[in-house]
């Protein structure tokens, strides 16, 4: 039974440094892994990075990383990976990374993600040009996590992304958002590579469960959804 | 983040991270609609460490 320890939303600044730091020091005691869901930053800042950097940092557990579009704001989204990755922060964008805990291999692969909605309220590559460069954003980055989860062969393999792959985890959003808050491309490409678990944040209004069409627990793990430091996940797997 | 307007009424729901972040929201509706009542819903999210988890079978 591997533990998996996922928050995400949670929009750190100078204001907020060492708040989550108690819960965390007992993280071992709790989990293998935290994943990180995105929204680490409220505006994207290198300050406000720093502060993601000292709290997730020297954990007893590996930290695994994706970024979501707050910390995209200031476009140093590329200077906030750096420098999550220099504090031992693992960054994933299209990319997986491999664990081993205990006897069980564990695989996970992340990316934003973007939105575009979901199925029969979704837009698509058709129109004006901002139309299709909207949606063919969408899929590029779903094609990118479906490459990342498909090199994967691991015991467990687990799909962690900001925006979310399913309308599930979204109940409690206004519905006519639905389409800034997730897509349904996420969810084809977790259901074509035999997922065991999908992480998410970004819907603070949503609800933590839902189930992609091809059956696989999809969690909302936005900080106000969830309500505490992190939620705690055990899968199975591995012998 | 929610902003409902009723009449002379404002309430503003939702969560963030900090007392001074909550404080600021009622701060920046008083300065851009001083003559509104505001009802501050909003709560300051809890990070105190889990109590339970959830076994995935």
């Amino acid at each position: 039974m591997i533990r998996i320890a996922a928050v995400g939303d949670v929009h750190l600044g100078e204001d907020a440094r060492g708040r989550l730091r108690p819960a965390l020091d007992n993280l071992g005691e709790h989990a293998d892994v935290l994943l990180l869901a995105g929204d680490l930053t409220r505006h994207g800042s290198l300050d406000e990075a720093q502060v993601v950097a000292d709290e997730f940092s020297d954990l007893p557990v590996p930290v695994i990383a994706v970024l979501g579009n707050h910390d995209y704001h200031s476009d140093k989204e590329a200077e906030i990976t750096d420098l999550l990755i220099e504090r031992g922060i693992q960054v994933l964008e299209g990319t997986a990374t491999t664990l081993r805990i205990g006897q069980c291999s564990v695989g996970v692969a992340g990316a934003k993600g973007f939105g575009g909605g979901f199925a029969g309220k979704s837009g698509s590559v058709f129109g004006e040009p901002e139309m299709k460069a909207f949606i063919q954003h969408t899929v590029d980055i779903a094609d990118r996590l479906h490459a990342a989860l498909a090199g994967l062969d691991t015991d467990i393999k687990i799909a962690l992304t900001h925006y979310s792959p399913v309308a599930d985890t979204l109940r409690g959003e206004p519905p006519e958002i639905f389409p800034f808050l997730g897509c349904y491309q996420l969810a084809e490409a977790i259901d074509a590579t035999g997922v065991d678990l999908a992480i998410h944040g970004h819907a603070h209004f949503g609800t933590e469960q839902g189930i992609t069409a091809g059956g696989v627990r999809v969690r909302n793990v936005a900080q106000p959804v969830i309500g505490s430091a992190f939620a705690v996940y055990c899968v199975e797997g591995g012998q | 983040m929610r902003v409902t307007v009723r009449g002379e009424h404002v309430v503003v729901s939702g969560d963030v991270a900090t007392e001074q972040r909550r404080a600021e929201v009622s701060e920046v509706i008083r300065d851009v609609a001083p003559e509104m009542v505001i009802h501050n819903d909003v709560r300051v999210v809890c990070v105190d460490e889990p109590t339970r988890r959830e076994e995935l079978t």
